[in-house]
């Protein structure tokens, strides 16, 4: 039996040492890392910074073909002209409508700012950078309750870092978010960078102003927002563009306003532009750089060609295409003709100074279109949207002159890169055929260039409505509204005509769809009036109550220990 | 001395010669038993017509007679007598039979837990390439799917679904050890057996992992002092869907655009008379006109050039036998198998050598190790595209050449898939070396030693032109899998008086590695090096990925039979694993089972007619384990695609890398416990005429792996916890008869019936919302009271038709859904339960026929919902936009139109959606005859002449007839274990949609060569 005892033993030491150290179980990542040892370092805080930009694009501009382009469908500027009668009750329920993505992505962004607020004081940064990280988490956290404020009101109000399950919820009151909006701008405002100090594509001080200006007008204090908006004007480093800039300076026809436009014109440092406040990064082909050419125009890159040009492919006079398609000039690249413009951003806005405001040029707004195919009689031709040559027919039927057509209506020229496609967008691009070296691939429809999510021109408009908002000073107002038309070449509007809806119109002719017009019309109240009044397709379907959108259901059911309130009249 | 002169070769003076013969019970000549001398050395085995003739010393002897599946017998021999006969009588095979537990085997009626052995030899001669596929139907509660891709491995569920959102992955021993390979690996006919542990008291030994059941799978060995043995099988199966969807015609798809213009088509106000100025030309898709006016001439049939007839080519190839000290398996196969859809290929090659050697009289030696590497080379292409694209399109012009995007849109011609390169190899290797001593200082004490390693490297490579738009996209990918597994065995058994005890301890580690790298490019000028030169590509991005996962346990069992008429198991088990939460890395699971065998005792031992009657109770705890990193927050540098989350300052700026929060870490996640109870009896009645086993368990887990839904306003929508209880129960049944065995005729038939039902017990156990009640938790779809699965959903009441009153949102043509609370609008309130997506029963009848040589085999299988169970989404919609317009769909849908009022799929043309999509559920209940199978062996005396052991040639039949009121695809596909994350929808069941994949009918014409 001694000898068993001596087995086991040896057995037992054995095993013991086969148990390796204590350890052995720990769970270490090891393709990606912890909190723990995430937010040290300034090189740690800088990837939590650079992904709240990376969530801005993705939420505003690049996840997919169709959600960026709910803050344009159902407004004042246009429609999706391939639904046949819009069912904005199914648009808008609260279980299966649009609004559920939007409010998840923008909570992830607050999510992700106050995890950068809350890990700041632990961290070995310098106070200097615990103040600049803390100034940049604050700006993105009140950029997403901005437009959650605007999209469906008060909101829960979440400040700190989420670290255990939560689900009581309730809403805070409009005015506590925007209470904490102004609060966290203020701070940004005064601890961000000058513009001029910062990385093209980085948010800075006057970044913040702008938002901020906007912020005040929404909370009414008008005073606030002029002064907001006057740090931003004022600044000696900003300045509407008024001559010809950029890479595209020589071209003609072209203005400064289209210069705006054009392919790597927008950023400050490389481009010269002192008109952006805040420009989304966009580059091609480059990781982080959110805009693949390989991906196709449904994923990854900005999909306004796509989705605003027309289908011009369909357009055919008597029998005959009129044009090759897709082709990257004028003819709209690789549009689908989804967003067709309301006739009132087609037509009504410009009747006062439709032959001189530069931005109704047809190289802005374009509504001749010239003929690309050889088979046509039509080719090199002007065909024109405002006469259309007889024998035109498009998806929907003839075409008659002044309505849209899902093959052929004017567009903002700006939704398009016309002869500036990437280069490995084109299918010949060797190709000494005028036309031929400008068709594109089948994956095209991408808008290949930085977007504007701040320029000047905005920053007068919202300090014309901050002045009309005072009410006593419709001169101020039209003064800086004129600014803008002065640039335009448009003629300047009398104080006496200035209203909401004037700025609002200005804001169509100077922005269009560059411009997220759902946040700024739910920021104002106006959705159901100037959607229900100046786009007809929604006329008998609008609501009052679509001012604000719906509680997503979902997040009301798994709020389990607490309630949120659904908006009125959506259950 | 006569004898000694017919038999003068090594005939001793002293012995003398017996000849006999061996009966069975039916008085059949038994060949090939064995007959020895109890006290000698002489040995016989019976020839073809049970004769023997064996060499016993003069006087007195006992011969010993043996056969497997026999009761063996002495009988004594006189010493004047010259001949005997010997009467055999079957064991019951189910109580004799060695089956295999955790860490070691009992004999069958020692069992006290639940294990299934199954059937292997019923199945071998069906087409089945991977060996789950066997498993189908063969033992009650044993749940097993079909997989619908070459090779493809069927989803396996052990009584019902225990857990939430922890692994519902059934735990797989391979001779000993635990395999995380794919079963799509294994050659089946390495296999020698594969038994099934099924209750809590008995998957307890593997713990933590032992959730979802255990299935231990035993490779053949070579036996001990056998002349070597060839075998040589193989078989030739053909395959064809067992549904006839298929895409609409041109005639039909015309048709099918003219219904979706009624109001065009037709005249007002009813819609149904057509209008003869109405020109289905004007509607189509561009790309399907040559000109406006004119229709392009084809009806392409994209399905028949998408598929073809399935093919498996199957061979293989064994050796086995042994001397004294070493016994030898070497084994290789080949399978070649073409799926259904063009380029769906499994080819799959193994080697498997299993060694044994007796290095002393108490130690052996051994080593198991397999190779198999799988060949899925081959882009098939996307099958809903072949459905999709219309008949008046086709993918070569008039030259031949391909069309590359036929609809002018970013759909590319499917068949693109043709012109790509695509290499998928999965090497597979298995070693396990084992050390096995028997200390011969005391009889009854064992020491074995496992090592036993896994490794699976992965290789995928991809070129196409027509990828990453066109640009051309090459990608090389490697994947390597790695874990070990290190256990140490003790067993020590002793048998004193009546007291047969046995006890086990074990402790082991086990440690799993995986690694990858790709690298891909984009945007090729040319590409004739393919996947082999990524630096020819304009843009380059490489990735790679990691993880690392420890277990660590130690378990303890014990073993108790008094008097072979009470059995007493008792085990602790003691887990540790990396992923749980810092304070929480160990569970400790124990059982206690008993069994007792009333047959044996004297009130019973009189009944003439029960053989065996044994009652078995146990009662065990066993984990499931979470995901790895689950318990942590983790901050991710990448997308689930592998692509870095980055944002890029400034024109021609560099990438500047990001970092999110993407999970919300649960420090307290600890394991998930099932208390699971088991009931049972085992009997053996008429003269082994009847066996079986019914089986009743209930089963309890608790603290619920479980990613509870929560606001996205947290910036997570859900984190993993331990909530609530579920309970599963259910009734098993398994039943043979050996109906009939007369000289030339044998007929047996087994039952296996099953049933299952779960709800749930507890959830969060809060209750905010003050109705008195424990909440549900709507969002993640479970109900207190309610199975799992159930389905909470609108009700639908047929389709609004033209004049009909519509609620609001909902346009001519959709669904109309049941205003429950007649609110006069449609929401979330109006949600009822409509059943649930887990059957009711499941059964299955296997009856096997011999006549003389041949054996017929038929096998029906079938699964039930009973009232509201089985449930699946079977839900065709039309919704006419562009798309759909542009699109071709399944034949044969039954889509609401004015013309068709009584059509019930909704069908919508007026471009207003409805503001739900409203889904339909429909029964799957169904009943297959699954297997079929006839088969001839050689007569003995053709095979003596040719000097095989055994030749036998079989043609077999599967899935050949299903019975069913599903529609679409075959009811049975789908995962067995939906787990409810944030939908109830599960994505896996296809009814009429275009997104499913045929399940085969298979036809196998093979042979079996045994030398």
């Amino acid at each position: 039996m001694k000898k068993i005892y001596k087995f086991i033993v040896v057995l037992v030491f054995l095993t013991g040492t086969l148990s390796c150290n204590k350890d052995f179980l720990d769970e270490t990542p090891q393709d990606f890392f912890g909190k723990e040892n995430a937010f040290k370092t300034d090189a740690d805080f800088t990837a939590s910074v650079n992904n709240l930009y990376r969530l801005v694009r993705n939420e505003f501009y690049t996840v997919n073909d169709f959600q960026p382009f709910h803050y344009l469908y159902r407004t004042d500027l246009g429609y999706d002209i391939t639904v046949g009668s819009p069912n904005l009750i199914s648009d808008y329920n609260p279980t299966t409508g649009i609004q559920g993505s939007h409010w998840t992505n923008l909570y992830k962004i607050i999510a992700e700012a106050n995890t950068i607020n809350s890990r700041i004081p632990a961290s070995s940064m310098t106070n200097a950078n615990k103040t600049l990280f803390e100034a940049r988490a604050r700006f993105f956290r009140a950029f997403a309750y901005r437009s959650l404020v605007y999209l469906f009101g008060g909101v829960p109000l979440v400040l700190e870092e989420t670290v255990v399950e939560k689900t009581d919820y309730v809403r805070a009151t409009k005015k506590e978010v925007l209470a904490q909006i102004i609060e966290d701008l203020k701070f940004a405002a005064a601890n961000l960078p000058a513009i001029g100090a910062v990385k093209d594509g980085e948010i800075s001080s006057l970044a913040a102003n702008h938002l901020l200006a906007e912020a005040y007008i929404a909370d009414g204090q008008y005073q606030n927002a002029v002064d907001a908006a006057t740090v931003v004007i004022d600044d000696p480093a900003t300045d509407l563009m008024t001559a010809r800039f950029g890479s595209r300076s020589t071209v003609t026809p072209g203005d400064p306003y289209w210069d705006l436009f054009q392919v790597r014109n927008q950023n400050r440092v490389s481009a010269g532009n002192r008109e952006a406040i805040w420009v989304i990064q966009m580059e091609p082909d480059v990781i982080g750089g959110g805009a693949s050419t390989a991906a196709g125009s449904q994923n990854g890159v900005y999909a306004l060609e796509r989705v605003h040009a027309p289908l011009v492919r369909d357009l055919r006079i008597n029998s005959v295409p009129a044009f090759t398609w897709p082709v990257g000039d004028y003819t709209g690249g690789r549009g689908v003709g989804f967003l067709a413009p309301s006739q009132h951003f087609r037509e009504t806005i410009w009747q006062s100074d439709y032959n001189n405001d530069i931005r109704n040029a047809n190289h802005n707004f374009v509504r001749d279109f010239i003929g690309t195919n050889p088979l046509s009689p039509y080719f090199g031709q002007v065909i024109s949207t405002k006469n259309p040559p007889a024998g035109a027919v498009g998806i929907n039927g003839a075409i008659v002159a002044g309505k849209n057509d899902r093959a052929f209506y004017p567009y903002q020229s700006k939704a398009t890169t016309p002869f500036t496609h990437p280069t490995n967008l084109y299918t010949n691009p060797a190709s000494t055929d005028a036309i031929k070296k400008l068709e594109l691939k089948s994956g095209a429809g991408g808008t290949y260039r930085d977007e504007y999510m701040f320029r000047l021109a905005e920053t007068y408009l919202l300090r014309a409505e901050a002045y009309l908002g005072l009410g006593n000073n419709t001169g101020a107002a039209a003064a800086d509204i004129n600014v803008v038309r002065a640039r335009a070449n448009a003629s300047p509007v009398l104080p006496g005509n200035v209203n909401i809806d004037y700025i609002l119109d200005e804001r169509l002719r100077e922005l269009g769809v560059e411009e997220k017009r759902m946040l700024t019309l739910m920021r104002l109240g106006k959705a159901f009036d100037r959607v229900s009044r100046l786009n007809p397709v929604y006329t008998s379907v609008m609501q009052p109550h679509f001012n604000l959108w719906p509680i997503p259901q979902v997040e009301i059911e798994r709020n389990r220990t607490g309630k949120l309130d659904q908006n009125p009249n959506y259950n | 001395m006569l004898l000694l002169l017919i038999f003068p070769i090594t005939v001793f003076a002293q012995d003398r010669t017996v000849s006999g013969k061996v009966l069975d019970e039916s008085n059949l000549p038994l060949p090939g038993a064995s007959v020895k001398v109890k006290v000698g050395t002489g040995s016989a085995s019976t020839d073809v017509n049970g004769a023997f003739k064996i060499r016993v010393p003069q006087g007195g002897a006992t011969l010993v007679v043996s056969f497997i599946g026999y009761v063996s017998k002495e009988v004594a021999v006189s010493a004047s007598a010259t001949t005997v006969t010997v009467t055999l009588v079957p064991e019951a095979k189910s109580l004799s039979e060695v089956v295999v537990v955790g860490y070691g085997t009992q004999k069958r009626s020692d069992v006290t837990g639940s294990v299934a052995s199954v059937d292997l030899q019923a199945s071998r001669e069906v087409p089945n390439t991977n060996i789950a596929q066997y498993l189908q139907g063969s033992a009650p509660g044993l749940n097993v799917g079909v997989a619908t891709n070459a090779g493809g491995t069927p989803p396996i569920q052990i009584r019902g679904q225990n857990t939430l959102s922890g692994s519902t992955s059934v735990l797989i021993i391979l001779d000993g050890i635990q395999y995380n390979g794919s079963l799509s690996s294994i050659n089946p006919d390495d296999i020698a057996s594969i038994d099934v542990l099924k209750d809590a008291s008995s998957t307890a030994v593997y713990g933590a992992q032992a959730a979802n059941g255990v299935i231990l799978i035993t490779s053949r060995k070579g036996q001990a002092n056998q002349p070597p043995r060839i075998a040589f099988s193989s078989a030739v199966t053909t395959q064809s869907p067992t549904t006839d969807l298929r895409p609409m015609n041109r005639e039909e798809y015309l048709a099918d655009i003219r219904e979706a213009y009624y109001k065009e088509a037709y005249l007002e106000p009813d819609f149904t008379r057509p209008n003869p100025a109405f020109n289905v030309v004007d509607k189509v898709d561009p790309s399907n006109r040559i000109n406006p006016t004119t229709l392009k001439p084809n009806d392409y049939d994209w399905w028949e050039e998408g598929t073809n007839r399935g093919l498996i080519v199957e061979n293989s190839l064994s050796i086995s036998g042994g001397g004294d000290r070493v016994n030898y398996l070497l084994s290789g196969s080949l399978v070649n198998q073409k799926g259904t859809i063009v380029n769906d290929h499994f080819k799959r090659k193994t080697l498997r050598a299993n060694l044994e050697t007796k290095a002393l009289n108490w130690w052996k030696i051994g080593l198991v190790s397999s190779g198999s590497f799988v060949n899925q080379d081959g882009s098939e292409p996307a099958f809903g595209s072949i459905i999709r694209m219309s008949p008046l399109l086709t993918p070569y012009d008039e030259s031949g050449n391909l069309i590359v995007n036929p609809t002018n849109t970013l759909e590319l011609n499917p068949f693109t898939t043709y012109y790509v390169d695509d290499r998928e190899r999965n090497n597979y290797y298995f070693a396990n070396i084992y050390s096995d001593i028997d200390f011969p200082f005391l009889k009854g004490l064992n020491y074995r030693l496992n090592f036993g390693n896994n490794l699976r490297n992965t290789e995928r490579a991809f070129a196409s032109l027509y990828a990453s738009n066109l640009q051309g996209e090459a990608s090389r990918n490697y994947e390597t899998y790695y874990d070990y597994m290190f256990d140490n065995i003790l067993t020590y058994s002793k048998k004193i008086d009546k007291h047969d005890l046995a006890g086990t301890l074990v402790y082991g580690v086990s440690e799993r590695k995986f690694s990858s790298s790709q690298a891909r490019a984009t945007g090729f000028t040319r590409l004739n090096l393919s996947y082999n030169n990524l630096s020819l590509g304009t843009n380059q991005f490489s990735t790679s990925a990691a993880y690392k996962e420890a277990l660590e346990y130690q378990m303890a069992r014990l073993n108790y039979k008094y008097n072979n008429k009470y059995l007493l198991t008792a085990t602790l088990r003691r887990d540790g694993f990396s992923g749980f939460a810092k304070n929480n890395k160990y569970g400790i699971f124990p059982v206690v089972a008993a069994g007792w065998v009333m047959s044996e005792e004297n009130f019973l031992k009189d009944v003439p007619f029960i053989d065996f009657l044994k009652l078995r109770i146990g009662y065990g705890e066993i984990g499931n384990q979470a995901f790895r990193y689950s318990s942590l927050d983790r901050v991710d540098v990448k997308d689930n695609n592998n692509n870095p989350y980055a944002y890029i300052f400034g024109d021609g700026g560099s990438s500047a890398f990001a970092q999110h929060v993407a999970t919300l870490g649960n420090p307290d996640l600890k394991w998930e416990r099932t208390k699971g109870s088991n009931f049972a009896v085992d009997f053996n009645l008429f003269g082994s005429r009847l066996n079986g086993t019914l089986e009743y368990y209930l089963n309890n887990t608790e603290d619920l792996l479980f990613d509870v839904l929560i606001p996205t306003i947290t910036g997570f929508d859900r984190i993993p916890s331990n909530i609530g209880q579920i309970r599963n129960q259910g009734f098993e049944a398994s039943i043979t008869g050996n109906i009939m065995k007369k000289k030339d005729f044998s007929w047996t038939s087994t039952l296996n019936f099953a049933t299952n039902k779960n709800s749930i017990i507890h959830l969060t156990g809060v209750d905010a919302n003050g109705d008195g009640k424990e909440d549900d938790i709507v969002g993640s779809n479970l109900f207190i009271g309610k199975s799992i699965n159930v389905v909470y959903h609108y009700q639908t009441n047929g389709i609004y038709q033209l004049t009909d009153t519509r609620l609001p949102g909902f346009p001519v043509g959709s669904l109309r859904v049941v205003d429950q609370n007649n609110s006069g609008t449609i929401t979330t309130d109006d949600r009822v339960f409509l059943g649930k997506r887990e059957p009711a029963y499941r059964i299955s009848l296997r009856n096997t026929f011999g006549y003389k040589g041949f054996t017929l085999s038929t096998f029906i299988n079938s699964v039930q919902g009973g009232k509201d169970g089985y449930l699946g989404n079977d839900n065709p919609s039309y919704f006419r936009d562009d798309n759909s317009i542009r699109a071709n769909n399944v034949a044969g849908l039954d889509f609401w139109s004015p013309a068709n009022p009584n059509g019930t799929l909704p069908r919508v043309v007026d471009g207003t959606r409805s503001p739900f999509e409203v889904e339909q559920w429909r029964d799957r209940s169904f009943v297959r005859l699954q297997d079929v199978s006839l088969s001839y062996n050689l007569p003995g005396n053709l095979i003596k002449k040719i000097k095989a052991q055994n030749v036998s040639f079989y043609v077999s039949g599967k899935n050949l007839v299903t019975w069913t009121d599903w529609k679409g695809w075959d009811p049975e596909p789908g995962l067995i274990n939906n787990i409810p994350h944030s939908t109830a929808t599960p994505n896996n069941i296809y009814g009429r949609s275009i997104a499913g994949r045929p399940v085969m009918k298979a036809f196998t014409l093979g042979v079996n060569v045994t030398y």
